[in-house]
């Protein structure tokens, strides 16, 4: 597995769609500063902070991962190229826990080329930001596992339908999904907090529990939600990497209930290779 | 004999389709083993089973004495090299990218063998040209040097003709006997052209709905085509009538050609059908084609 491992590495760091990802992180993450400096010359604006937006990275990696998994292990199958790895040794399993290394290393690096280029830009631009940088840097390692748990899901469903464009089409549409569900969410729950957050300035985790006893989640209305329908939004608003990084950029430190958060990327990761790799095992290959 | 490959009874099942109905065959070592069939009858099944893309729903098999349920399996699986069905090649990749991606995969020390398949090949000079824009030879061409990397002792070909132009199927014998004589490779192979595979193979399989009707060698193969008579005839039903009282074997091909399978007296015989009012245009000593064969053994009807 090691050999296939740095062969793939080696296919991942030398092929086209990589770089192009790349290029567009590095593209996208210096134009939101562009655009926002040219905002703030026009509006002779003098506090400029740009926190929040260096986790914009966070957001998109559902669809970054989406179209880096489908292409590079989705494409394995409509080039046939997956038959040499088996006939060269390697079992079903092992090509399966090596797409999920090579694509979890690639998105990784995606994430922090997004935020390097950001933070790099933004201090150039504006200065100083609220968050201290190693602040910045935990939020970014829990980030890290949510980008594992997203790269994982969207494995599981390329190695499932082993099809470029199918995979393609069914991880946006996965992608987009939970991004829909993610923001409604946060919309939902965190509905009265703008008001909420208006009578206090800064909220300790104690605060929490105080402000509202019916939820964790500051700012729930216990009226409107409640029993297990509240559950279960808790449970997807800690566990849902979208809703995750729009947290990470509301905080200054990291957000309440981190842990819940590592724990489910965690088992995400660890449920969707277990689902994955069995069905891929027993799959007929063409 | 030493076999390479030797498989008992495998079967597999699609739901309900029956693809391997205990298909039991044995590959000499050395040999060039043509698997004849037609569209449907498990070629291609057997093939994936073999380099373990699918597992058999039941039945065994062994390549170089290792069976499919042992852990070895895999061990023995890269002393082989396979293109089943398209060549398996990364298309927005040169040829010697692909090439390279197979060495690193395999783990070979460096990639001085590269350069020397890309020759046996006959794509040394197609430098930095993606394969995407390679003309279906050369992808063939190239799937073919993908799966000789790490030099295996055992190379399938799922129907490596399909496509190629007349030149292309030429040099594609030619380097399948070269690897056969020179190298000692022992060649699987399927195709529909069978009258290509009959100028390569030295061991055939007959295979009709997933099982072996018969295998037998070259030797054996040009011993059981018959030999006839092909007559031409002016009404071969009037030739019918007097084969039938000479209790001869014979097989009506139209109107007018009819095969006799026997040795006759033809000054007889063309008294007799001169009685019929029946003429003898022309006649001809022919060999029961390698295809000829096959109809005969399965029996005529559709491609299922």
């Amino acid at each position: 597995m090691i050999k296939l491992l740095k062969a793939e590495f080696a296919r991942c760091f030398s092929g086209k769609v990589f770089w192009l990802i790349a290029l567009f992180t590095l593209v996208t993450a210096s134009s939101f500063n562009f655009i926002k400096y040219i905002t703030v010359k026009r509006e002779h604006q003098t506090e400029v902070f740009n926190d929040g937006m260096l986790y914009i990275g966070l957001i998109s990696i559902g669809m970054i991962a989406a179209i880096f998994v489908a292409f590079h292990a989705g494409g394995e199958f409509d080039e046939g190229t997956v038959r040499n790895k088996l006939i060269a040794g390697n079992a079903k399993t092992g090509i399966y826990l090596c797409h999920l290394a090579v694509s979890s290393v690639a998105m990784v690096i995606i994430q922090y080329l997004f935020f390097f280029t950001f933070y790099v830009c933004s201090y150039l631009f504006f200065g100083a930001f609220h968050h201290s940088f190693s602040v910045m840097m935990q939020l970014h390692l829990m980030g890290v596992l949510g980008t594992i748990a997203v790269t994982a899901f969207m494995l599981m469903i390329t190695m499932i339908v082993r099809s470029r464009t199918i995979a393609v089409t069914v991880c946006m549409t996965a992608a987009v999904i939970m991004f829909v569900i993610g923001v409604a969410l946060i919309n939902e729950l965190e509905e009265h907090s703008m008001e909420l957050m208006a009578m206090e300035d800064i909220i300790s985790p104690e605060k929490y529990a105080i402000l509202n006893k019916y939820s964790y989640v500051y700012g729930v209305d216990s009226e409107s939600l409640s029993g297990t329908k509240l559950a279960v939004k808790e449970v997807l608003y800690d566990g849902l990497f979208i809703c995750q990084a729009f947290r990470f950029s509301s905080e200054r430190e990291l957000p309440y209930h981190w842990e819940f958060m590592a724990v489910y990327n965690i088992a995400i990761t660890l449920v969707t290779t277990l689902i994955g790799s069995v069905t891929f095992r027993r799959l007929d290959l063409k | 004999m030493e076999y390479i490959i030797k498989t008992n009874d495998l079967k597999k099942n699609y739901r309900s389709f029956k693809a391997l109905d205990g298909l039991s065959l044995n590959v000499p070592k050395g040999s060039i083993y043509g698997l004849v069939g037609r569209n449907g009858a498990g070629k291609t099944t057997f093939f994936r089973i073999l380099c373990g893309l699918q597992e058999p729903s039941s039945g065994d098999y062994e390549i170089y004495g290792v069976k499919n349920n042992d852990r070895g399996i895999m061990k023995s699986r890269r002393r082989m090299g396979a293109v089943v069905e398209t060549p398996s090649i990364y298309l927005d990749m040169s040829a010697q990218q692909n090439l390279k991606y197979q060495c690193r995969m395999l783990g070979l020390p460096d990639y001085s063998c590269v350069d020397e398949l890309l020759k046996l090949v006959g794509l040394a000079n197609t430098g930095k040209k993606k394969a995407k824009n390679f003309s279906l030879g050369m992808k063939q061409r190239l799937g073919i040097a993908i799966a000789l990397v790490g030099e295996p002792d055992l190379l399938i070909l799922d129907e490596p003709i399909n496509g190629l132009d007349p030149q292309g199927i030429v040099e594609m014998r030619e380097l399948i006997l070269k690897l056969n004589r020179e190298k000692e490779i022992t060649v699987m192979i399927s195709s529909h052209i069978l009258d290509e595979l009959a100028k390569l193979a030295t061991y055939y399989g007959f295979v009709d709905h997933g099982r072996v009707v018969r295998e037998m060698s070259a030797e054996e193969l040009e011993n059981s085509c018959r030999k006839c008579i092909r007559m031409e005839v002016t009404d071969t039903v009037a030739m019918a009538r007097v084969l039938d009282g000479m209790e001869v074997e014979y097989k009506i091909l139209s109107e007018t050609t009819a095969d006799v399978f026997a040795k006759l007296n033809f000054s007889k015989l063309s008294e007799a059908l001169a009685k019929e009012n029946c003429e003898v245009i022309s006649m001809n000593e022919h060999d029961e084609s390698l295809e000829g064969f096959f109809i005969s053994l399965v029996g005529g009807g559709g491609n299922d």
